[in-house]
């Protein structure tokens, strides 16, 4: 078949190997699909997605995406076939990803890890003693030809392609992401973790990430983004869907550092059932916008979630973020924990939206969101949405807005510490919560990011 | 070298002015105490001289450590020497005492001792206050009962090493069995810098006492008075 009309053949800096023509259309679609080699009925869904997203509206809230052009973007860039050593990754993006220190990262504190630059995966690994217990840890694309009932039975059930205009895009493109699947009573002691990287200006990345977490299983799964600043706007935008069965416990962590000319719009959602435990950790640091508000589903009785959010927005940023809840089984209980600081000239906007159903007696759902503002010409916004249709519900929402209090800078500084280091300190010390939840390594970089993003805000 | 000039000064916060028409000299290795009635002021000077931004000195000279202390930002007279203990201790959620400590004395002595070094200094600190070594894990502050708070402050004493101290009720809080730490800690300070200097405000005269002072300010009405010996300053409170 010829449909494969690669336009860059052959090598470039980082050994690129395929790259499809900007612009988004059937024969592109077409194109991502043939070349894996997919089953007809995923190019079929595929086709029906673009169709649905051509049709469905950009959203009617949130940051302006005007200047965002769909048809100016690469749908499909792989620079490098699936390497099984690291040692054959070619040279260039071994550099890259040592230096954001994926590898080192592997050996010390993961039990598995998925590196992906542009559109595909280009290394995989996952310890033995997992494989052997039946733990199942790919790219996405590899799990659709290697699994493919568990895939067809999950994909696409949390989020359709009608969910909203850019899921629809995703499933119409979209390309890699990971794969996780945990066998009934298996806790998995050590965080797996997918980085996802964007080196290619005008890119689109579009993965798809599914994680399945059977009966009283276990798993911490991580997820890192950055790209390296560019002239030209990329678009992240990826679909994550997480079933945690009966009992069990999946916490979901994601730091995106994209750089400050990334949109980043990407829909995730949980599904817990009876008794199952999901937490959201997500850190929003980079991008021009993002807009990103996990969703968990409490289905079965007696299931739970926290959704710790921390944003930074700083000079041209718009950080649109939050979080959904749908309570519907009984005695089942959401928390959710929004933190944002803002520098001069940033947005950040935080849309709370749960809701009680009728006959999730005693459900209890707790929101609180707090802002530090540093500098000015900000626009903060909070929207809790609460609809309660069960008179046994206990709902709270609590939100404030704040500069970093005078006293304890004075408290600080009196101390020998400059105003600079202090109001880092306090700035790390108010994301606390959510850097203590991190794999070291990443409340590490945190730390150090928050420390780098103070020392230009502060004279 | 005068460690502290004030001369003909006020202090303003917003357009109130609390104190006014006073001066203030203090010399290396004096003893000194401030008294005056609840709210007379004795804080706000206190705020003031560790530079608080909301409490403005206006003065015909304010000199601390022989420089011009209308430049100097609060980092900097730490920096050179200066140590305000507070009344009311912040609270700083999701900092430990440790890394507050360490980030401090790196800052105040401008290099980053070795960590074998700088846990001797802080464990034997501790064990002077009679603290427990859990503490240092514990956010700055936060949870810890009035008194120990306190010492927590005269703990930040020991280690950051200053050449001038003010201490603003450090006493109010502890026990009475504690309160002999604050002798302990100023007697631990002198005997290793012997110019080390002390303006302590307090309204226990048994603490004044026991720390042979060289002499008093009062503040009245609004304005510092000074210099009385400690004994006058027995008289003078006697006869009201």
């Amino acid at each position: 078949m010829e449909l494969l009309k690669v336009i860059l053949v052959g090598m470039n800096k980082n050994g690129l190997r395929m790259k499809f023509k900007k612009g988004l259309n059937q024969e592109i679609v077409k194109k991502i699909s043939e070349s894996k080699n997919e089953p007809d009925w995923m190019l079929e869904f595929r086709l029906r997605a673009l169709d649905v997203f051509e049709k469905l509206p950009m959203p009617s809230f949130g940051p302006d995406l005007s200047l965002m052009d769909v048809q100016n973007l690469y749908y499909f860039v792989k620079p490098i076939e699936m390497k099984k050593n690291w040692e054959d990754v070619p040279d260039v993006l071994k550099k890259t990803f040592e230096k954001i220190g994926v590898p080192q990262a592997e050996r010390r504190f993961l039990a598995g890890t998925i590196s992906q630059v542009e559109s595909e995966a280009f290394y995989k690994s996952l310890q033995s003693k997992w494989k052997n217990s039946g733990v199942v840890f790919l790219d996405t694309d590899a799990a659709l030809k290697e699994y493919p009932d568990l895939f067809k039975q999950y994909f696409s059930t949390l989020i359709s392609s009608t969910d909203n205009k850019f899921a629809a895009l995703n499933c119409a493109v979209w390309s890699g992401g990971s794969f996780l699947y945990v066998p009934k009573g298996i806790a998995v002691e050590l965080p797996v973790q997918a980085y996802f990287r964007m080196e290619t200006p005008n890119f689109g990345q579009f993965e798809r990430t599914l994680i399945i977490v059977e009966e009283g299983a276990k798993v911490h799964y991580v997820e890192g983004c950055s790209a390296p600043v560019g002239r030209n706007s990329s678009l992240h935008c990826g679909v994550v869907e997480v079933f945690a069965n009966k009992n069990s416990t999946v916490r979901y962590t994601t730091i995106q550092n994209w750089s400050k000319n990334v949109y980043n719009l990407v829909t995730k959602r949980a599904l817990a059932k009876e008794g199952a435990k999901i937490e959201w950790i997500d850190g929003n640091f980079g991008s021009n916008v993002t807009m990103k508000y996990p969703g968990v589903i409490l289905e079965g009785d007696n299931s739970k979630t926290e959704i710790i959010s921390v944003a930074l927005a700083s000079s041209g940023q718009h950080q649109d973020v939050g979080a959904n809840v749908i309570h519907k089984g009984k005695s089942t209980t959401s928390n959710i924990h929004s933190k944002t600081i803002c520098k001069d000239f940033s947005k950040a906007t935080f849309r709370g939206w749960t809701k009680i159903e009728n006959g999730a007696e005693n459900a209890k759902s707790r929101s609180k969101c707090d802002t530090i503002i540093l500098g000015e010409n900000i626009q903060v916004d909070s929207f809790p949405d609460v609809f309660v249709q069960e008179n046994s519900a206990d709902v709270g929402h609590e939100a404030s807005i704040s500069y970093l209090d005078e006293l304890q800078l004075l408290y600080l500084t009196s101390r020998g510490i400059s105003l600079q280091n202090a109001s880092a300190l306090l700035v790390n010390g108010f994301f606390d919560s959510f850097v203590k939840e991190l794999p070291m390594e990443y409340a590490v970089e945190i730390n150090r990011l928050v420390a780098m993003e103070m020392e230009d805000s502060i004279g | 070298m005068n460690l502290l000039n004030l001369k003909k000064f006020l202090i303003k916060c917003g357009e109130k002015i609390i104190l006014q028409k006073s001066d203030l000299e203090i010399l290396p290795g004096q003893r000194i105490a401030l008294i005056g009635a609840n709210g007379s002021g004795k804080t706000s000077l206190a705020l003031a001289l560790a530079g608080h931004p909301k409490y403005v000195i206006v003065a015909d000279e304010f000199k601390l450590f022989g420089q011009n202390a209308q430049e100097l930002k609060p980092s900097d007279r730490a920096c050179l020497g200066l140590f305000v203990s507070f009344q009311n201790p912040c609270e700083i959620p999701g900092l430990s005492l440790y890394d507050f400590l360490r980030e401090a004395h790196k800052a105040k002595t401008g290099h980053c001792i070795p960590i074998t070094d700088f846990r001797e200094l802080v464990n034997s600190s501790m064990e002077l206050l009679g603290l427990d070594s859990k503490f240092l894990y514990r956010d700055l502050n936060v949870g810890f009962s009035g008194g120990e708070k306190k010492k927590l402050e005269l703990l930040q004493l020991l280690v950051l090493q200053p050449r001038f101290a003010i201490l603003d009720e450090i006493d109010s809080g502890l026990d009475i069995q504690s309160k002999d730490l604050i002798k302990k800690v100023i007697e631990k300070r002198s005997a290793d810098y012997p110019d080390f200097t002390v303006l302590l405000i307090s309204h226990d005269m048994g603490l004044c006492e026991s720390l042979n002072l060289d002499f008093v300010y009062r503040i009245n009405n609004g304005v510092v008075e000074g210099h009385f010996s400690w004994h006058e300053q027995k008289r003078i409170t006697h006869e009201i």
